[in-house]
């Protein structure tokens, strides 16, 4: 075992960078097929569907993500589900995604102009065609910014998965500082990574928020 | 003999939580005025500081809002005593919000005063208002009451954020959480009791908030235009 | 004030949406040798941020004397270990909701503890030792009055010091007992009570250190953990302590991560 931070230790931690990586593109895909499904449930035209779906959208915002990834890890193995830890740090983590992305994307529907609705609808367009065909298409605009930018708050999430027993990069860092007592070069070290990933990502949610020429959401 | 949820052993350490809840409202309250304190100062300050000073408090910006809250208190709990500064766990606690809701605030109340149309400065100042007359009234005031709904679900974020203090022995809700699940092991019921208490503390804090920007903003026509719209 | 109901509407959606999370756990079952051996594979809870009971090596794999102990134990039972390396807070989750088998990671069997999960009879124990910048004079417990100790939350030292309760001794709690040492270096804390094993291995990797051990103020022993009910598992892994304490397998361990001969282990 070799102590002190060496280029085993470096080399460590950039590798679990491959974990944060996987990890916040497995939460954004599923949470958001999740959150697509509630945002459309947000603006139903049954009423409980849409109660239902508020009570989700509330539940997530309302506690912090630290606990609902207890919540969500040790209530997928009750269930039943046997699942590998990155599978259920991904899913766990994809609540989280899910009841954020839901509200930008019920936002950004419903600042489609109400005439769009009466409009469509007088085309005899189904709700599904309206969807389709005039709503989404706009909705899409102005939700991408937003949508990239709460992105980075997914990557960054994902630092808090270590209590579910996946080594990414800020558990990565926590381990070798165990061992080396470095925490400034240490956490500097990963706060970089962090960094290299997130900035060109909120540079291009500005950069769209400016070409879409969109007001701001949040 | 079956797992059986059983909440009698949590409830029995209710002081432990209360404590944790008691000292994440203080670092909620603390962190969000300081915090806001900081946003509202370097919104103000762009355009009347020097280039460089903008780059770095642009880096600042950048940086806070692209690394994640938990290295950013480690690295202050842990790192800065390697530098000869040493904060104790709820000082470092207290700064780490204050720098982390700083950066988020200043965008937020940027995009506020950016909204305010230049020929209304103009109209203020041909009313014979002082500078800072002009500012306060014509500009800072609107820019927060339009950007409170923004406000808000930041000061909320905040407050779910302070969870994370209890990694530097802070001993606010999760952390009194962890704690009574390590005395009991009654792990679910633990989780499940503070998620619950989360929900009504954010609850309250967003009420708290409503109220006061319905105080502080009483020309808000605008606020509950704003507020209603979100909806 | 609408406003205040559409509030009270949202709360109430979202209490629901929090029961229906948390209702409706079917349990995790109770254990047993003759499903492990049939499964092919025995899961074990193990610690990584307490060494040198439980900690990672430099590519991340865990290493230390609970990882030998889980290894041992499977080399008995015919099967191969699974380990499931865990930080102190996801433990109890882990075994309750059967993710591992049993935990063989440093638990103080506590009567409050083991009204939750069975424990086998102590496969270790570590003396409990308060360590120190070199240059605090502290000797005994005496000392510590009005100063600062961290400690790893929810551990048994933590109850030993509230049980004592020296005056004005403030105590500071910690995910674990490598944060507790990285609080102390850093000099966040002026004394941290950790175990002996944590501090022989920190001195070991930091000879040049400016820490060093005070005094010992209890010895601790330690249990593998089962869910309830697990009797027959319980009951085999206590036939396997006792086999290997007997023949020296344990005493290997011992003195392989600590330096010292396995401690007289009490027995319920």
């Amino acid at each position: 075992m070799i102590r002190g931070l060496g280029a085993d230790q470096i080399l460590f931690i950039v590798g679990a960078l491959r974990w944060t990586v996987t990890l916040a593109a497995l939460s954004l895909v599923i949470g958001g097929v999740a959150g697509f499904t509630v945002a459309i449930a947000r603006v139903s035209l049954l009423r409980g569907l849409r109660w239902l779906a508020a009570g989700y959208i509330g539940l997530i915002q309302g506690v912090p993500a630290l606990m609902l990834l207890f919540l969500a890890y040790y209530g997928l193995s009750l269930a039943g589900l046997e699942l590998p830890p990155l599978a259920a740090a991904a899913i766990s983590l994809a609540f989280y995604v899910s009841g954020y992305l839901a509200d930008i994307w019920r936002g950004a529907i419903q600042s489609v102009p109400w005439q769009q609705w009466e409009a469509s609808g007088s085309l005899g367009l189904t709700r599904a065609q309206q969807f389709r065909y005039v709503v989404l298409p706009q909705a899409v605009r102005i939700a991408t910014p937003p949508t990239v930018g709460f992105a980075v708050q997914a990557v960054k999430n994902t630092s808090i998965v270590s209590i579910v027993n996946v080594v990414e990069v800020s558990r990565a860092g926590q381990l070798v500082n165990n061992t080396t007592y470095e925490p400034f070069r240490v956490y500097g070290l990963v706060a970089l990574l962090y960094f290299a990933i997130c900035w060109p990502m909120s540079l291009l949610a500005s950069r769209l928020e400016r070409r879409l020429d969109v007001r701001r959401q949040r | 003999m079956p797992f059986a949820f059983e909440f009698g052993p949590v409830i029995a350490h209710a002081d432990t939580i209360a404590d944790g809840v008691w000292l994440t409202l203080t670092l909620s309250a603390v962190g969000i005025l300081l915090g806001l304190g900081l946003g509202v100062l370097l919104a103000m300050s762009r355009g009347l500081v020097p280039r460089p000073v903008q780059w770095l408090l642009d880096a600042y910006i950048e940086v806070i809002r692209n690394t994640p809250f938990l290295i950013q208190l480690f690295i202050i709990f842990f790192g800065l005593p390697v530098l000869g500064l040493r904060l104790d766990a709820m000082q470092a606690a207290v700064l780490t919000i204050m720098f982390n809701l700083g950066a988020y605030a200043t965008e937020i109340i940027r995009a506020g005063i950016d909204s305010i149309h230049p020929s209304q400065i103009e109209a203020g100042a041909s009313l014979a208002m002082t500078r800072l007359q002009v500012f306060r009234h014509v500009v800072l005031m609107p820019a927060l009451a339009r950007v409170w709904p923004s406000l808000t679900s930041q000061f909320v974020l905040t407050m779910l954020g302070t969870s994370i203090c209890s990694f530097i022995s802070v001993q606010e809700l999760s952390g009194s959480a962890a704690q009574v699940e390590s005395d009991t092991f009654r792990s679910f019921e633990t989780y499940i009791t503070v998620t619950v208490i989360y929900l009504l503390l954010s609850l309250a804090l967003r009420l708290a908030l409503l109220l006061l920007g319905e105080a502080l903003f009483p020309r808000g026509s605008g606020l509950r235009r704003l507020v209603g719209g979100r909806r | 004030m609408p406003m205040f109901r559409r509030h009270l509407r949202w709360l109430a959606a979202a209490l629901c949406a929090a029961l229906l999370l948390g209702a409706g756990a079917p349990p995790a079952a109770a254990q047993t040798t003759a499903e492990i051996v049939k499964r092919g594979k025995v899961r074990i809870g193990v610690l990584t941020g307490s060494p040198p009971m439980g900690m990672v090596d430099g590519t991340g794999n865990p290493i230390g004397y609970d990882v030998d102990m889980a290894n041992l134990i499977a080399k008995y039972m015919g099967v191969p270990a699974e380990l499931t390396p865990l930080t102190p807070p996801a433990r109890i989750p882990a075994l309750q909701s059967g993710k591992v088998d049993f935990l063989v990671s440093t638990l103080a069997p506590t009567p409050a503890r083991a009204l939750t999960v069975d424990f086998t009879q102590p496969y270790n124990a570590f003396q409990m030792a308060v360590i120190a910048k070199k240059s605090l004079a502290v000797k005994g417990l005496d000392d510590l009055k009005g100063k600062t100790i961290g400690v790893n939350r929810g551990s048994s030292q933590e109850s030993a010091l509230q049980r004592v309760a020296v005056p004005g001794l403030k105590i500071t709690r910690f995910e674990d007992d490598s944060t507790v040492v990285q609080a102390l270096v850093a000099g966040q804390i002026e004394t941290a009570a950790v175990p002996d094993t944590v501090q022989a291995d920190y001195l070991k990797n930091r000879p040049d250190a400016d820490i060093e051990g005070k005094f010992i103020f209890f010895q601790q022993p330690n249990s593998i953990a089962v869910r309830k009910g697990s009797d027959e598992l319980l009951r085999w892994l206590n036939n396997t302590i006792y086999f290997v304490k007997v023949s020296g397998e344990l005493d290997e361990i011992c003195r392989k991560w600590t330096g010292n001969p396995l401690p007289t282990l009490p027995t319920f």
